[in-house]
């Protein structure tokens, strides 16, 4: 199996496991002095790298042993455990985030889709009446206007797109904060604070 | 002294007075972006909030006879006249419920397809589309007046008169009461009202105490203010929906308009640009009047007359048979900016300092 790892660049000590790869380049924010590696490890091993009680130290060939006791400082299990919290609350922004994506399109194949669709939108102008040829099988097949269809995709696109950029801008904002933010109590504010903007102020 | 048409109370929330504390306890059941205004001006809030006058709740019920039907139909005229007067569309916020459907079925009604195609247009998102499919495919598809709801926010500009559905939900019921019963069941809810029922579901959301608290203030209400008949528990939520929530309601959509907007809006703009299709004086006069006419033995048949009206139209009977009121405008509101209060000279507040608008003389004393 796959396993990224956040490694110190100091020492090699394993700060963390990262369990999701898109959640790298937010860790990563938070320190300078780490870099991730990807090692491949059997699938039953029995390596803790996100117990703060037990310490790794990377050495050659992606093998591990124990971290030098001399690294073990407080600041280090600090690093470690504020890391490790960093990970599970990135996760938790992410299902916060994901409560508005998981419905913002009616398509399962969306992400491909909305980018073709763009693209084929700005292809076409109505004012001088002129469509993509996309547009008009599209139309031709809803048997609708291709006007009317070009209003309808354009609505499904600016609705689509305008989610997720709105959400995208939240999601960055929110991993920014967290990176900055260190004890578990703080980070879980943030997950607190970032539930408000995404969702609960459009409560009413 | 300013005083608010509407705001996010979260900053209002100041711990070290006792009367604000008791007004927040309300907030756990309702939304802080839903402020709560009485119509009647009985209830005094601890900040002040202005009642928007023409929302003053009508007592006057003698000699109303107009049907539901009449309503909408005066409503309708209202609306097309103003649209002619000043010569600009109509964009209607189209949800796909109940309330802006038949606000469409008004206007297709009464004005001819020619007029309807050039006069009306219709805000939607795909969630429109998809919540009443049979009306979007049948009557909105093949007239293609569509532009897109999700830009609510930038519609303020003064190019059409604007018009919602909102306000139905006040004189039919409320979707508090779709909450309740959904986990409490219908079967009581046409008995009378207790404090012991009403007090049971507020418990779910408050103290017992503090629940005990809102029902002496709303039963207190419902007896000194209420000019017809609030007898049962469906009634009692109606209430206070009815009576103190509509000013809110009417404002939260101009609420969340665009920055750049915000400047366009005042008392003149509103007179002719935005419009709520159920705001009428006529139409409250009806709610108060017809408690019957709301809806039948399950929350299926909430808003049966207005759903009646949209089934004589188009004669989807399943539609008819099975729509269940659903909120749509959340979707709309998610991730937009909001400013945190609207005053009363329509100036928009993106910081509320509470000490500039506490009312030392309201009810929560």
């Amino acid at each position: 199996m796959n396993v990224m790892l956040l490694v110190h660049v100091d020492h090699n000590g394993i700060i963390a496991e990262i369990n999701k790869e898109h959640h790298t380049r937010g860790i990563m924010a938070c320190s300078m002095n780490d870099e991730t590696q990807l090692v491949t490890l059997p699938d039953n091993h029995s390596f803790r790298f996100n117990d703060t009680t037990v310490h790794y130290q990377m050495v050659k060939n992606f093998s591990f042993k124990q971290l030098p006791t001399r690294y073990i400082t407080p600041e280090w299990i600090e690093l470690r455990t504020n890391t490790i919290n960093r990970l599970k609350y990135l996760g938790e922004l992410e299902n916060i985030s994901r409560k508005v994506t998981m419905t913002a399109s009616e398509y399962y194949a969306a992400p491909i889709f909305h980018g073709l669709l763009g693209t084929e939108l700005m292809k076409s102008n109505p004012t001088t009446n002129t469509y993509a040829s996309s547009i008009q099988e599209w139309a031709a097949i809803q048997d609708i206007s291709v006007d009317t269809a070009f209003k309808e995709l354009t609505i499904m696109h600016e609705q689509a797109t305008g989610t997720f950029l709105r959400n995208h801008a939240l999601y960055l904002k929110y991993v920014r904060i967290l990176g900055q933010t260190t004890g578990e109590e703080n980070m879980k504010q943030v997950c607190e604070d970032a539930y408000m903007e995404f969702l609960r102020n459009a409560w009413i | 002294m300013k005083s608010l048409y509407t705001a996010n109370v979260n900053p209002l929330f100041d711990k070290t007075k006792s009367d604000v504390t008791r007004w927040s306890t309300i907030f756990y059941m309702i939304s802080a972006n839903s402020p709560i205004v009485d119509r009647c001006d009985y209830v005094k809030m601890p900040y002040n909030f202005k009642l928007y006058e023409p929302f003053r709740l009508p007592k006057d019920l003698a000699g109303f006879n107009m049907t539901y039907e009449d309503c909408c139909m005066q409503r309708t005229v209202e609306i097309v006249e103003i649209s002619r007067r000043i010569n600009k569309p109509i964009t209607v916020f189209y949800s796909g419920g109940v309330d802006s459907t038949l606000v469409l079925v008004c206007l297709m009604k009464y004005l001819s397809p020619e007029e309807y195609t050039q006069r009306v247009l219709v805000a939607l998102s795909w969630e429109s589309i998809h919540e009443n499919p049979n009306f979007y495919y049948d009557y909105i598809r093949p007239v293609g007046n569509i532009v897109n709801s999700n830009d609510l926010n930038n519609m303020f500009d003064g190019s059409c008169i604007m018009v919602g559905g909102e306000h139905n939900d006040q004189l039919f019921g409320s979707d508090i009461i779709g909450s309740i019963f959904r986990i409490t069941g219908f079967d009581h809810a046409h008995d009378p009202y207790t404090r012991e029922s009403v007090c049971h579901w507020l418990g779910h959301n408050m103290p017992p105490d503090i629940a005990n608290y809102w029902f002496d203030l709303i039963d207190n209400h419902i007896k000194t203010q209420a000019p017809c008949e609030v007898t049962t528990n469906f009634q009692f939520w109606w209430w206070l929906n009815f009576a103190f929530k509509w000013q809110n309601v009417f404002f939260r959509m101009m609420f969340r308009v665009n920055e750049s907007q915000r400047a366009n809006i005042n008392q003149a703009f509103v007179n002719d640009h935005f419009h709520h299709f159920y705001s009428t004086v006529e139409f409250q006069k009806w709610a108060m009047l017809n408690p019957n006419l709301k809806i039948k033995n399950d929350w299926r048949s909430y808003k049966w007359e207005a759903k009646r009206l949209i089934y004589e139209f188009n004669k989807d009977q399943f539609y008819y048979d099975n729509k269940i009121k659903s909120g749509s405008l959340n979707r709309i509101f998610t991730q937009r900016k909001s400013p945190k209060g609207l005053t009363s000279d329509y100036e928009f507040l993106d910081i509320i300092d509470p000490a500039e608008f506490y009312n030392p003389n309201n009810s929560f004393l």
